[in-house]
């Protein structure tokens, strides 16, 4: 009775601190310890997986390229050589990509004339051809959709029609980026690697972005594209006048979209997908000129965009002809 | 003694608040500092100043009809209009290429009621006539086009109808636009129905296969 009275260990297991001890190293308490610490370590080892399998096609310097917007005259040059020079390695074509800035007193608006589309798709192929797109996916940011006359909901659309057009009982309608106001792509990017510019351009900074397609499910008007393989384009197929921010080839894993051709139409030159159009049914413009064509169509049209109701207040209006 | 302890313990809570704001918005004014102010391209886009042109394609001044011969290098003969309208009377109640008895017979016409010599002029062949008996080269067809289709007209001119190349922005280069008959059979009006191209390989908001359509 004279032994004296152990001080339990704390976590009421019962056992007795100081006897705990003496057990040595293969106690219950260590094991946990381990296989904790084991579990751990192979945790961290999954984490950084990415970085042991490291592929070739991801240069150190790409790697540790910033955000575009926090890039100086300087870095930006630098990133830009070296994206040539990987086209050229990868393409074995010559391109000059440029990266041109928004103008103070230019905001884009397109309209579309619903009247006179005749669905014949060559917006699509034209978009295709000029922001090099994947060859073997057909991919294009426009989608013309075949629709029933009395509806106007784009989620009964057809893209797959395949006679020849229009069809009496249809009217056709091209849906690419609206470019809006209150994209709701922009709010859901968890790394900012999309965002509106001040001529209203919704753009992605396709070596920032993560690929994780939020901005795809968040689009109501199925704009975004997503590159699932790397883009495979012949060498004399690509247009080799190209800018950061809109139609650079772009790598494998990142979203994509329409940017009204901002290569183009921010040196003043019209997009490639009105340029194509054979009936006229495209108006682009400076919203910001009174003067402008696309101002005429909205003083003196019936216009309305799609999907009101979402307030997501589109830059890209269509309209029907009395 | 008590009452004073309280002040102070309101004042040095209120001063641990005003730092904390503080800090709070120098972190954030400093992290904001990270994604610089987007510079612009060039200076402000104004409207006005030099304005390039817009060139509208225009059907050749001197029309000619191809006579289905072929010359020795294989090109087609094509023949002028007074070659045999000089010499022949017109019939200004023609209203169809079928009451022809020679030449311009295979021709479809699908232009509402209109006779030939509702746009050409019977007078001069190489030209063609308005409703007030104007006459009117052919380079100039869209003014006879816009004496029927108003509306048309007004969009072509406020840029909502007709295929364009170019510059949106004058300022900066000129525009290209088609004219009514470069779309326009102007006997046979009616934009033809066409093949579309480029079917969409993806699935994505489409029914399934374009191929099996």
């Amino acid at each position: 009775m004279s032994e004296e009275k152990k001080e339990p260990c704390g976590s009421n297991c019962g056992c007795h601190g100081s006897n705990a001890g003496k057990e040595g190293m293969f106690n219950r308490r260590n094991l946990l310890k381990g296989a904790g610490a084991t579990l751990g370590v192979a945790a961290f080892a999954k984490a950084m997986a990415p970085l042991t399998e490291w592929k070739e096609t991801t240069s150190v310097d790409e790697f540790l390229q910033t955000h575009y917007r926090e890039l100086d005259k300087e870095q930006l040059a630098e990133v830009i050589a070296r994206l040539e020079k990987e086209t050229r390695e990868n393409y074995d074509a010559e391109v000059s990509i440029s990266d041109i800035k928004p103008q103070k007193g230019v905001k884009f608006g397109y309209a579309l004339n619903l009247s006179i589309c005749v669905g014949c798709r060559r917006c699509a192929k034209a978009c295709h051809e000029e922001n090099n797109h994947d060859r073997a996916s057909g991919n294009s940011y426009i989608r013309v959709l075949e629709m029933s006359k009395g509806s106007m909901d784009m989620e009964h659309g057809n893209a797959d029609y395949n006679h020849p057009v229009p069809r009496d009982d249809k009217f056709y309608m091209p849906v690419q980026c609206q470019q809006c106001e209150n994209p709701p792509c922009v709010d859901v990017c968890p790394v900012e690697a999309t965002w509106k510019e001040n001529d209203g351009i919704v753009v992605v900074d396709y070596n920032w972005c993560i690929g994780c397609r939020y901005c795809e499910a968040a689009c109501p008007y199925h704009a975004r594209r997503f590159n699932w393989t790397k883009p495979e384009i012949p060498k004399e197929e690509i247009n080799p006048e190209q800018g950061y921010l809109s139609n650079r080839i772009r790598p494998q894993g990142v979203m994509e979209k329409c940017t009204f051709c901002l290569h183009r139409t921010r040196k003043g030159k019209l997009p490639a997908c009105l340029e194509a159009c054979p009936t006229g049914a495209r108006v682009f413009g400076n919203l910001l000129d009174p003067k402008s064509e696309i101002r005429t169509v909205l003083a003196n049209k019936r216009v309305f965009v799609l999907k009101e109701e979402l307030g997501t207040k589109p830059n890209f209006f269509y309209f029907f002809d009395e | 003694m008590q009452k004073i302890t309280k002040t102070g313990r309101i004042v040095v809570t209120i001063g641990l608040l005003i730092m904390a704001i503080l800090l709070a918005s120098v972190t954030i004014s400093y992290m904001e500092g990270g994604i610089k102010e987007q510079e612009e391209g060039l200076e402000t886009w104004e409207p006005g100043g030099e304005q390039h042109p817009v060139i509208v394609n225009r059907p050749g001044l001197m029309p000619m009809v191809d006579s289905g011969k072929k010359d020795h290098n294989g090109n087609a003969v094509l023949i002028r209009c007074n070659n045999c309208h000089d010499v022949k009377k017109p019939n200004t109640l023609t209203a169809d290429a079928t009451q022809l008895d020679d030449f311009h017979q295979n021709m479809t016409f699908k232009h509402h009621s209109l006779k030939c010599a509702s746009c050409h002029n019977p007078e001069d062949y190489e030209s063609l006539r308005l409703a007030d008996g104007t006459s009117v080269a052919f380079s100039n067809v869209m003014q006879l086009c816009a004496q029927c289709h108003g509306p048309q007209y007004r969009d072509y001119k406020n840029g909502s109808h007709g295929g364009m190349t170019g510059y949106w922005d004058l300022t900066r280069g000129p525009r290209k636009r088609n004219n009514c008959v470069d779309c326009h059979d102007p006997h046979a009006p009616a934009y033809p129905k066409l093949m579309p191209v480029f079917p969409p390989k993806t699935r994505a908001g489409t029914k399934g296969d374009a191929s099996t359509h």
